[in-house]
């Protein structure tokens, strides 16, 4: 899992209007369901992420707030503006596209200065603005060029400055890193966050990836087939995850499907040994446990006075550098997932191939879904 | 050079080859025959020229070119064929712009159809659909019937056999030929740009102005040349549906060649065409290079 770079920010006090209200909208493409019913309230100052797999309605959900889709139902409300026939151009957000969808006959410096140039901004606060705006993103050296003799990452820049230089309520991004290799995306997610810091703009990103949604926003919305699954912070996502869906969609996820029996522990299938959990609900109640690989400790030998032991085999290891994951076969053939860090400095795995091993975790680090 | 390079660059150099000499043979050559005509004193005979290469020396005559200057004819016809042309030029770009744009923003699966349409009056002989023009035209004609019947006019408007035909003419034949390359540059432009455009607070119009106009510069001069170039030497359309009157390099190239019978002076006057054309072509980049200079301004 990435390391998280920002603290969580808590979002400000709810006194002001939120910089963005969304009251159930729907959108619809023929018989296509691209939006299904979502509200949604973003703060003002946000990082926002709308994370999903391709095809969930996140963008779909984007191009409403930018305009360039209307929806079939509901409405979208900007600083506690109704946004309902307000064409893109009159409205205060700006986009940063995911092709940047820079102009390719003008300079950067033409690029960042048409929306000012739109508003009829005086020549020369136009100028010292966009020169402002790419000393931010560090392409103050490149303003004669054409977008063409840039590299991806400087078109990146160069489509944030642009979508900043306006100074709008709510910047949207669309997929920003997807166009880079995955070096300089981990680099481009520090400064994107910093520069949004600094300008303290609200910013709504779209994303397939939950790494970068994770290292980035301070909330994550997860959608799932046009409708939001759950809004929260990065690790209530990711520790307490309300679906199977978004457990299996945010990181690895162990998942014993089971009945809660009338001791409160759930008999779950493949495992020999009731599983303890906190809070349980209602006996004969079908449930889910939900591990994460990391929450489980892998011994040699039973420990003692640990519940939740569960024997096994060793029967793949795929080593990372810092972590290996295991996959662990049950006596019941079922495979149970468990990573552990590689403290020590060694050329041989503690643990190995078909050795067998005992896996626990505390009740607390499992989490009961439906 | 290494060898594989070579061997690349000899089979890209056979494929370049063919139309080269293709030019070569069927256009370089004849145009330095006619060239060489345009500088021979004419005479009565077969053929009626005399050679410029004789045994006792070189026979050189600007005769031609002096007749090109002497009678105010040929500068008329000359003018009078760039003006009409760039006046036809710039109606097919007025007409065939927002076609090309019509048809590059339809849904996907309507822009063949709609393509086909604007290819389909090829499948007809261009010399049947200009003599059906002089029926659409001529004073009892389609047009003056219909106009007549609704009650716009009361007599019959004069158009066939005056300029106006001619324009009529040229623009109804050219049309294609502009439309085609406007289209091909629209349909390449990413919609996104337009989106960006909007979003950063520019109107449909202001967004068409900053945006597509200047990106599709290329199928502008592209489909401008492809109509003013043809246009300029255009001889059937004035020959049919122009009067006496209209007055243009194609049809003055006839007259002097077949009426008048002036060898040296109708090539003198086509080598003249040339340099008329060449001209606007080289005036047209220049412009165009202008244009993108401007847009990274």
């Amino acid at each position: 899992m990435a390391v998280a770079i920002r603290p969580a920010r808590p979002p400000e006090a709810a006194s002001r209007a939120p910089a963005i209200r969304i009251e159930a909208v729907e959108k619809h493409f023929g018989d296509f369901t691209a939006v299904a019913g979502v509200d949604l309230e973003i703060e003002e100052g946000e990082f926002f992420s709308l994370l999903g797999a391709s095809g969930c309605g996140k963008t779909t959900l984007l191009r409403m707030l930018a305009g360039f889709e209307t929806p079939s139902s509901g409405r979208i409300l900007i600083g506690g503006q109704d946004m309902t026939g307000v064409p893109p151009y009159e409205r205060p957000v700006n986009m940063m596209f995911q092709s940047y969808a820079l102009f390719p006959h003008m300079t950067v410096e033409a690029n960042v200065a048409f929306g000012l140039r739109q508003d009829g901004v005086p020549k020369a606060e136009t100028r010292e603005r966009v020169a402002a705006m790419l000393d931010l993103v560090r392409m103050g050296d490149f303003a004669r060029r054409k977008p063409h003799q840039l590299s991806g990452g400087q078109r990146q820049r160069v489509a944030l400055a642009r979508a900043l230089v306006k100074q709008p309520r709510v910047v949207l991004l669309d997929e920003p890193l997807a166009a880079l290799d995955k070096k300089l995306r981990e680099q481009t997610q520090f400064e994107l966050v910093n520069i949004q810091e600094k300008v303290g703009v609200t910013f709504v990103m779209v994303t397939h990836d939950q790494e970068e949604a994770m290292t980035m926003s301070s909330r994550i919305a997860v959608m799932d087939k046009g409708r939001i699954m759950q809004v929260g912070r990065p690790h209530e996502i990711y520790e307490y995850p309300t679906s199977r869906m978004v457990a299996e969609f945010i990181g690895l996820a162990n998942l014993f499907e089971g009945v809660v029996e009338p001791s409160g522990a759930v008999r779950a299938e493949g495992v020999d040994a009731p599983l303890a959990v906190l809070e349980a609900p209602a006996a004969g109640t079908a449930v889910t446990v939900m591990v994460r690989p990391e929450k489980i400790a892998m011994h040699r030998e039973p420990p003692e006075g640990v519940p939740n032991q569960l024997r096994g085999v060793v029967a793949e290891i795929a080593y990372l550098g810092d972590v290996s994951i295991y996959q662990v076969r049950l006596a019941s053939g079922r495979m149970v997932m468990c990573t552990a860090a590689n403290l020590r400095h060694s050329a041989e795995p503690a643990v190995t191939w078909d050795d067998p091993v005992v896996l626990s975790w505390h009740p607390g680090n499992a989490v009961l879904l439906p | 050079m290494r060898v594989g390079t070579w061997r690349r660059d000899w089979g890209r150099r056979a494929v370049l080859a063919v139309p080269y000499a293709w030019l070569v043979l069927f256009f370089l050559l004849p145009f330095l025959i006619v060239a060489k005509i345009s500088l021979s004193e004419s005479r009565v005979g077969i053929p009626p020229y005399e050679p410029v290469v004789q045994e006792d020396g070189l026979h050189v005559s600007a005769q031609g070119y002096e007749l090109l200057f002497v009678d105010d004819l040929y500068v008329g016809a000359y003018l009078n064929s760039l003006t009409i042309a760039g006046a036809a030029t710039l109606l097919c770009l007025l007409i065939g712009y927002p076609m090309a744009l019509a048809i590059a923003r339809a849904r996907p699966d309507r822009r063949g159809p709609l393509l086909m349409l604007v290819i389909l009056p090829f499948w007809t002989s261009f010399l049947i659909r200009v003599y059906a023009w002089i029926g659409i035209l001529k004073d009892e004609g389609l047009l003056n019937h219909m106009l007549m019947a609704v009650g716009l006019i009361a007599e019959p408007l004069v158009i066939l056999n005056t300029d106006a035909a001619v324009y009529v003419g040229i623009v109804y034949s050219y049309l294609p030929f502009m439309v085609l390359p406007l289209y091909a540059t629209l349909e390449k432009l990413d919609p996104s740009l337009l989106e960006a455009a909007a979003d950063l607070g520019a109107r449909p119009w202001r967004a068409f102005l900053s945006v597509t106009l200047p990106l599709s510069v290329p199928g502008i001069v592209a489909g401008s040349l492809l109509v003013f170039i043809p246009a300029v030497g255009e001889y059937v359309i004035p020959g049919l549906l122009g009067g006496g009157d209209t007055n243009m390099l194609g049809t003055a190239l006839w007259d002097v060649f077949s009426l008048t019978r002036d060898w040296p002076g109708a090539a003198a006057l086509a080598v003249a065409m040339l340099a008329a054309l060449v001209v606007p072509i080289a005036v047209f980049q220049r412009l165009q290079s202008r244009l993108e200079r401007e847009a990274e301004r």
